[in-house]
């Protein structure tokens, strides 16, 4: 099994690549033009969502070919808001547009929001076997998408995505490689999901 | 909903955990690969390490130690302590830190903050504030609490949340090490003050305190070394101590 994360100059990889391989996972990290290879991708983020699109948008039709073979994609944070059609992070910028909506500011006071918020468990999608309602999350972020068809949701000022996900397409707006036991299962999950499409 | 957070402070020298009173007159802890997976176990929400030994060899030790750690331990990891540069924050980072503190450097040059958070994210710098009370109002110390500025600490907090910090660090000097409580004052000042969340740090000696500096204090996490590091309570303790007051906690 291949796991590709992808490093396009910012995200956390480190702590991603750390997750899998306390799951005894070799997991990859790999250049966008290179993708293509892997048996799964994970697209993790942090950082604004300007710089996230201006250094993705160029390899659209890599990650557009990747998610239409079936494989399955996990976009973390900034990389799961990267999935949505528009972000307006402090203007208005282009994402791959595979979700529908968009991503806007959190109505509350105090952002960025920092720490852990519980999960509000929506439905049934296999990156959250096993995952209790009212699990607590990592959060850092000032924005996020529209709860509409999300798994689970979490409220900062508002119900908001928390993990979503369509056919073989996964996103978590918080951060599993940084949310304790909870975090790691939920890669575990994905790691699972990865297994079962080889 | 959002929770309070409760964090272990590890101020490491030349890879050891030392604890100290007012900055100064420091005993040994422990190993901080050890303390940060025994904390980690116990439940803390978030690790904060501190180079206090400031010397370029003493942070090289520190970076290696998080490096393990983040092989180890799955909640965000704060570093900081003589962090001057873009450099300093990349190399931190690629060790497996997720948020850098920064304190002097940022007093000397505002403009690091500015940098700093525009190229790796408000959410990855956190400005560490001392302060010291003067007069009616408190005053930024740096150096590790060695050097008075003019600075008003309100002021100052004004400044770094609009120069992009994503959070601020805030210790007492005046109750740092003393056991006595938390400065209510300064902290409730503080988080007012501004829309980012602090972190109030410095005099923690009982359960109660903790629970005052979350309610009255208005900060949105506890930083805390002697009452851990000594084993005086567990951080399971405290959590059910706050639960048991209707403070929400992981």
């Amino acid at each position: 099994m291949n796991i590709g994360i992808i490093n396009y100059g910012m995200g956390n990889i480190q702590s991603v690549y750390n997750a899998f391989k306390y799951h005894k996972v070799e997991a990859s990290v790999t250049k966008l033009e290179d993708i293509e290879k892997f048996d799964s991708l994970v697209l993790p983020g942090v950082g604004a969502f300007k710089d996230t699109a201006a250094l993705l948008n160029p390899y659209k039709k890599n990650i557009k070919r990747f998610i239409s073979s079936g494989k399955p994609f996990l976009g973390i944070c900034v990389g799961l808001q990267y999935l949505y059609e528009m972000s307006f992070e402090n203007g208005k910028w282009e994402g791959l547009g595979y979700f529908k909506g968009v991503v806007k500011k959190l109505p509350e006071v105090k952002l960025p929001q920092v720490g852990w918020n519980n999960l509000i468990v929506k439905g049934k999608t296999p990156i959250l076997k096993n995952i209790p309602s009212a699990s607590y999350v990592y959060y850092i972020n000032s924005y996020a998408a529209d709860k509409k068809n999300a798994f689970a949701t979490s409220f900062y000022g508002t119900e908001f995505a928390a993990v979503v996900g369509k056919k073989n397409v996964f996103g978590t707006q918080f951060h599993p490689e940084k949310s304790g036991k909870i975090g790691l299962k939920i890669l575990k999950n994905f790691i699972e999901v990865t297994k079962n499409c080889l | 909903m959002l929770v309070k957070r409760i964090i272990p402070c590890l101020d490491v020298d030349n890879g050891v955990v030392m604890k100290g009173k007012k900055f100064q007159g420091l005993n040994k802890i422990g190993d901080p690969i050890e303390l940060a997976e025994h904390y980690n176990i116990q439940g803390a929400d978030e690790l904060v390490f501190l180079d206090i030994g400031a010397s370029p060899f003493g942070r090289k030790t520190l970076f290696e130690i998080v490096n393990k750690v983040s092989k180890k331990v799955f909640i965000p990891l704060t570093v900081g302590g003589g962090i001057r540069t873009l450099e300093n924050i990349q190399y931190a980072l690629s060790n497996g830190a997720d948020r850098i503190s920064i304190n002097t450097a940022a007093v000397i040059d505002p403009d690091l903050i500015k940098k700093s958070s525009d190229r790796f994210g408000s959410q990855c710098i956190v400005c560490a504030i001392d302060a010291q009370k003067d007069g009616n109002s408190w005053s930024v110390l740096i150096n590790g609490g060695r050097k008075k500025t003019d600075i008003d600490a309100i002021l100052w907090a004004e400044k770094v949340e609009k120069y992009g910090a994503g959070e601020i660090l805030l210790t007492s000097w005046d109750a740092d090490g003393t056991k006595k409580g938390y400065n209510l004052e300064l902290t409730q000042a503080i988080a007012e003050a501004v829309n980012i969340s602090v972190i109030a740090s410095g005099g923690a000696g009982s359960l109660k305190d903790i629970l005052d500096v979350l309610t009255i204090g208005k900060a949105d996490a506890a930083l805390i070394a002697s009452l851990f590091h000594y084993k005086i309570y567990t951080i399971e303790d405290v959590k059910i101590y706050l639960k048991n007051y209707g403070v929400e906690v992981r």
